[in-house]
């Protein structure tokens, strides 16, 4: 049977994939970011998770709105990175899972989660811009990915308690797979930023602190809450902190934070964090639908 | 109206893309996306744009939106964020300089508004 070993929940700023990509890991304006990834490197190094199931969005990339799915499932043998317009990142490609993915597919199907699955489309920054900070890989990734995409885009978008429930129904089915494989849960965006409109540039540091409360103790309340109530807590394009409760759906209901790092140097809130479930192996509510934890 | 976005209009500046905005600006939109994610159209597009937005059938509006690279006007007639970023990445622009084109600001003024101006 599968074991989860954890979650994460980061930010996928494509800058930080840039400068990365430009080796600024000591340059003072990058560094508190950089070392704020070395003990998350250094706990996937430790647990060794086989596969990573990642909850992103896709930024009108490999999916347009000429047809754009709310909840979709990538189950291929590989991903391409994208070409964002700028020309691909030199990483090599993203090994997928298929059998896992299949299996989450046919288990969430079946548990009333009706997935659009994809082939063969390439992966932006979305997974990409985190992944090359915690994982390393030269000259190939040390696991695969299962990545689930979230429409964060193009409202009506899927409530937050959505993508929580979500999350439990990925639980369900990584803890039914047969094979005796290592998961870990990561939740990607956020968090609090605005990058459209005169609005650009929000922020609201208190509300990055309460969020990161929240996720970790009382995501009950975080379900509650209105993407209009995000988009004015946390900036319109902060709305992505959705996408870290479906990682967090898919944990226990009692977690212990054993990483945090917090950056706001230019217009997002830079932030990682490393989640791992107090009882071993205890898995969310159970059951069809089950709510939020309280 | 989406009972989620209720209260939205109280915050200024934010313009939700949503589906009555995503049919109005199809054609502005899969336009900008089929020429900045397909590499085989992006030098006809930086070439020859007029030509390009001719045969997309872009209205005037539109195509003065794109040549003068308004990206405040852009937002306001409901392009996609994430759309429109692309093009600033054929011309090698940065996306501080979006920004700063979206709050009507010039880059240095908003650069002044940030903690560390040179993680960019």
């Amino acid at each position: 049977m599968a074991r989860v070993v954890g979650g994460i929940g980061t930010s996928h700023v494509p800058t930080i994939g840039v400068a990365y990509d430009r080796g600024k890991q000591d340059d003072p304006a990058w560094k508190p970011l950089f070392d704020g990834y070395r003990p998350v490197a250094r706990w996937l190094a430790e647990k060794k998770p086989d596969v990573l199931v990642f909850f992103y969005n896709d930024h009108a990339t490999s999916f347009f709105f000429d047809f754009y799915p709310t909840f979709a499932i990538g189950v291929s043998p590989s991903f391409a990175i994208a070409d964002e317009g700028a020309g691909p990142r030199n990483l090599p490609p993203l090994k997928g899972h298929s059998e896992l993915a299949i299996h989450i597919t046919e288990s969430l199907v079946n548990d009333e989660f009706d997935m659009t699955v994809f082939q063969d489309r390439p992966l932006d920054h979305g997974c990409n811009s985190p992944l090359s900070l915690m994982w390393p890989h030269d000259p190939d990734w040390p696991g695969a990915i299962v990545p689930i995409a979230i429409n964060v885009l193009q409202f009506p978008l899927p409530t937050a308690r959505r993508c929580f429930k979500l999350g439990q129904a990925v639980r369900r089915a990584v803890d039914s797979f047969p094979d005796d494989i290592s998961v870990a849960f990561v939740g990607t965006g956020g968090l609090s930023h605005q990058v459209h409109g005169e609005r650009t540039g929000f922020n609201d540091t208190d509300w990055d602190m309460r969020f990161l409360e929240l996720i970790e103790k009382d995501p009950a309340q975080l379900c509650e809450m209105r993407h209009a109530d995000y988009i004015r807590r946390g900036g319109a394009e902060g709305l992505e902190e959705i996408m870290w409760l479906a990682m967090r759906g898919a944990l226990a209901p009692k977690i212990t934070k054993v990483h945090q790092n917090y950056y706001l140097p230019f217009t997002t809130a830079m932030t990682v964090a490393v989640f791992e479930e107090q009882e071993a192996g205890t898995p969310p509510a159970a059951g069809r639908n089950a709510e939020a934890v309280s | 109206m989406n009972v989620q976005l209720q209260g939205i209009e109280a915050i200024d500046g934010t313009y939700p893309f949503d589906l009555r905005v995503s049919v109005r600006t199809m054609r502005i939109n899969k336009f900008l996306w089929s020429m900045t994610t397909k590499p085989e159209n992006r030098p006809q597009f930086l070439a020859d744009p007029e030509g390009c937005f001719e045969r997309a059938g872009l209205t005037e509006q539109e195509r003065d939106l794109i040549r003068k690279r308004d990206w405040q006007g852009m937002i306001h007639y409901g392009v996609n964020f994430f759309v429109m970023e692309k093009i600033a990445r054929l011309d090698g622009i940065p996306n501080a300089v979006i920004y700063a084109g979206m709050r009507a600001e010039s880059l240095e003024d908003f650069l002044k508004t940030r903690n560390v101006p040179e993680a960019r």
